[in-house]
């Protein structure tokens, strides 16, 4: 299997607000050491160089724009000079690929440099197979971004979702899709060229995909408009029922109004069920025209009473007559010339056929049957009904009044029973609105104006509509059936691929935790969109960062890519019996793992680490100069170490293991976000 | 083919869940057609407005209620063409043009255009008269219905002009 490797060589700070430095990862050239732990104090620019790594590894700003958008005065030196650059220098299957953007401070610019095998270009020019990498969503998965752990657990989220297609390169049998429809289009462009057709059917042509596109346009629209409508309907309906749970508990816990509030509810639930089986005996009884109203029914049996004066239907059939034109002889005996049998068949006419006969019969006996035979008080029985279910809305109303007064005087003495049936009642007049608009996506909507329509079958049957007239001008039907064949097997594939991996992962992700986070049962249900934690519990900050780095490593483990892993403080927030853990784990999931460490972090982490990379590990504390206390350590140390005008970086365990930085200050922060 | 128009499943799409499950729009249909008797309306033609074509026959809780159903719009239609009660052959020759034994639905041509024509105007009135807007629930819906039902047979004189207390003539009855 061929693997794709990608490791960080190091990079170049100048200029710029963290101090001047230049970092080598390299053990020797262009092999990088397993672990590389950068010290830092707080206050020497780790912030700035996270941020400035993934910017220069998406091609966007460290805040995610574009640098157009960006101030990067920001990222000037406090009193330094006019221009900085920072260089990051990586290897892609062992060939140099570096980035490069030079600032100039006076004129507000940024100019951005790539240099690979083909020599310097301007601007951020990533080799193609590194571009679903090398963006800035998914280089906060290696360069990671604290944040990054609570969303991936985020169910509103996709970042899981997204990571996996990047990796396992799943979002290619979409671009399959896209790239089968651009065929298509070709295709129409090249038969309508052959053909020499003629500006009436050009035109024609245009007509159809501009009113395809359209569609097309409205339809997305549409579809995420009622997507979001169809989430919020549920996540309302659920939050209502748990908020009325939850006050159903809290009043019933209340031993003044538990007994009160439980008859209360049981008599309304009574009167709706009462209502209920009312208004489904009235439904039955309306659909009876002759039970609706007297009038109706008298009309119904006036109807048959004027059909039974006149003798209709009659005893003898149309058939009978026109029988009788076809004898030789009349019934009487005489004989039927042709004047008598055409004069016979014109006065059959005045008859009805036998089939009629028949049907009036049965309208006559429906309407002895059913009437009777009097009209009055045909409706009593429904206007009973009326009367009933009038009375039993009345007893759900006075129920119901009787219910939330309870509830009102439980809220007086419980605030939180108060405000939890405020935000109901908001809540449910929100999903009438929400529930009204959704509607509109399925009601019957013939507008001619596509921009009018929100019937998403309708938009959709036209789109069909429009796409087989193109196909009938320009002869590709054939050729359309396959590309929509192709293309949902194209989404059907992508579904599969994410749910089956996901799955796989899930596994995968479990046993590392199992070994991380024995005691602290925190799994994965399933990996889809997001990380679904088994179970209702919230993690800790520490546990969401641990179930992330398990995800991460597991993920890149089983793609055909290996990229480095670059953390700030990866220990601090988790607990210290996990530390040990995580520290042993991480550098056999990656190829290159990179640190930026506070000293708090010292101890069974990275003993862990130095275990489990069999001792490579470069050790690195940076520092700022002005520092005195910190520059005075230099004295008399055996340590290697380099200096530029305002930043020292020293190589070496010894030192990084002695090293003093403003640890109280330390100490609280890491204290401080492990909770 | 019964025909409903689109307008009237959009005044019933809140309710729609609560009525018949087999034949939902039916249901529609047979509002919007008592509306339009009892209020003594129809359309001289039904191509204007956009359309649902239903079943042709009386479907779910209306395949028993078919020979009332055209009982009624017999009633109503035989009385609005001016037909003599008393007079054998014209009665034969309109019921004739109203009714269809071979149909699914018996009716002819006539008789479905009768039917769709009440609908359609009777469509209007639930719509811009008797609801000041779409019902919410069943219940409301019906308890309404039928007052403006009865309102509206109060009003209309074609409806008022018979005897409640008719009976069954005696002797040569089916």
């Amino acid at each position: 299997m061929k693997i794709d490797e990608v490791v960080i060589l190091g990079w170049e700070s100048e200029g710029l607000r963290c101090p001047d430095v230049r970092i080598d990862l390299q053990k020797s050239r262009n092999i990088v050491h397993r672990v590389s732990l950068i010290q830092m104090p707080n206050g020497t620019g780790k912030t700035t160089t996270l941020a400035l790594l993934r910017a220069l590894l998406s091609g966007r700003s460290p805040t995610g724009t574009s640098w157009e958008e960006y101030d990067i005065a920001e990222l000037a030196k406090r009193g330094g000079g006019k221009k900085g650059k920072f260089v990051v220098h990586l290897l892609h299957n062992k060939k140099p690929l570096s980035f490069q953007a030079e600032f100039d401070f006076e004129a507000g610019k940024v100019a951005l440099f790539t240099t690979g095998q083909s020599g310097e270009n301007i601007g951020f020019d990533v080799p193609r197979l590194l571009e679903q990498f090398l963006n800035p969503n998914f280089v906060r998965f290696f360069v990671f971004d604290g944040e990054l752990a609570a969303e991936l657990t985020d169910a509103n989220q996709q970042d899981a979702e997204q990571a996996i297609e990047a990796l396992f390169q799943i979002n290619n049998f979409n671009a399959m899709g896209d790239w089968a429809q651009e065929y298509l289009e070709d295709r129409i462009d090249q038969q309508r060229k052959s053909e020499g057709s003629g500006k009436s059917t050009e035109h024609g042509i245009k007509q159809q995909r501009t009113s395809i596109r359209k569609i097309s346009e409205r339809l997305k629209v549409l579809e995420a408009r009622q997507a979001e409508l169809v989430t919020f309907i549920t996540k309302a309906k659920e939050k209502i029922t748990a908020l009325k749970n939850e006050n159903r508990e809290a009043i019933s816990g209340r031993r003044n109004f538990k007994e009160r509030y439980n008859a209360a509810n049981k008599k309304l639930e009574n009167a709706k069920l009462r209502t209920q089986v009312l208004t489904s005996d009235l439904l039955a009884e309306v659909r009876n025209p002759h039970k609706l109203c007297e009038q109706f029914a008298a009309h119904m049996l006036l109807l048959k009473n004027s059909f039974d004066r006149v003798k209709l239907p009659e005893n003898t059939a149309r058939e009978w007559f026109e029988e009788l034109a076809e004898e030789e002889n009349c019934v009487c005996g005489r004989a039927l010339d042709e004047p008598c049998r055409t004069h016979i068949r014109t006065q059959s006419q005045r008859y009805l056929g036998s089939d009629n006969i028949a049907l009036l019969n049965r309208i006559k006996g429906a309407v002895a049957n059913e009437v009777g035979d009097v009209a009055r008080g045909a409706d009593q029985h429904l206007c009973e009904l009326v009367s009933a279910l009038v009375a039993a809305n009345d007893e759900v109303g006075v129920c119901q009044h009787a219910v939330e007064r309870i509830v009102n005087e439980a809220g007086e003495e419980d605030p939180e029973i108060e405000q939890r049936e405020t935000e109901i009642k908001d809540l449910e007049a929100k999903l009438l609105r929400w529930e009204d608009d959704e509607r509109k996506f399925r009601q019957p909507d013939r507008s001619l104006r596509i921009e009018d329509c929100w019937n998403i079958v309708e938009l959709t049957r036209r789109k069909k509509a429009e796409e087989d007239k193109l196909d009938e001008i320009t002869k590709t039907a054939a050729l359309r059936w396959k590309v929509e064949e192709l293309q949902q097997i194209c989404v059907d594939i992508h579904k599969a691929a994410i749910a089956h991996l996901g799955t796989s992962l899930a596994d995968a992700v479990n046993a590392s935790l199992e070994e991380l986070m024995p005691y602290n049962h925190v799994r994965l249900k399933g990996v889809s969109t997001s990380l679904k934690l088994e179970g209702k519990r919230g993690a800790s900050i520490g546990e969401t960062l641990t179930v992330a780095y398990a995800f991460l490593t597991r993920l890149g483990h089983r793609s055909n890519y290996r990229l480095p892993l670059v953390i700030d403080t990866p220990a601090a927030p988790i607990d210290d019996h996990i530390r040990r853990e995580v520290g042993e784990a991480l550098p056999k999931l990656v190829n290159q793992f990179i640190a930026f460490t506070i000293s708090p972090e010292r101890g069974p982490f990275i003993d862990a680490l130095l275990d489990a990379a069999e001792g490579d590990v470069q050790f690195l504390t940076l520092f700022r100069k002005s520092n005195t206390r910190l520059a005075k350590t230099l004295n008399g140390t055996k340590a290697k170490y380099s200096e530029t005008a305002d930043g020292v970086v020293v190589e070496g365990h010894d030192y990084f293991d002695s090293f003093q930085d403003d640890s109280k200050y330390e100490r609280a922060t890491a204290a401080k976000t492990k909770r | 083919m019964f025909k409903l128009r689109k307008d009237a499943r959009a005044f019933f799409s809140r309710i729609e869940d609560m009525l018949s499950r087999q034949a939902p729009l039916f249901d529609m249909f047979y509002f919007c057609l008592i509306a339009g008797i009892a209020s003594g309306r129809r359309v001289p033609s039904i191509t204007e407005q956009p359309t649902t074509d239903l079943v042709a026959n009386f479907p779910g809780e209306f395949a028993g209620k078919a020979e009332q159903l055209i009982a009624l719009m017999l009633a109503v239609e035989l009385a609005r063409r001016g037909v003599d009660p008393k007079d054998r052959p014209s009665l034969n020759r309109e019921v004739d043009k109203l009714i269809n034994p071979i149909s699914q639905s018996y009716l002819a041509t006539d008789g479905i255009f009768a039917m769709n024509s009440y609908a359609f105007a009777g469509c209007d009135v639930l719509r811009q008269e008797w609801f000041d807007e779409p019902p919410s629930t069943l219940d409301y819906f019906l308890l309404h219905f039928k007052r403006k039902l009865d309102e509206a047979i109060a009003g209309n004189d074609a409806l008022q002009t018979v005897d409640l207390n008719v009976q069954e003539p005696s002797g040569d009855a089916v």
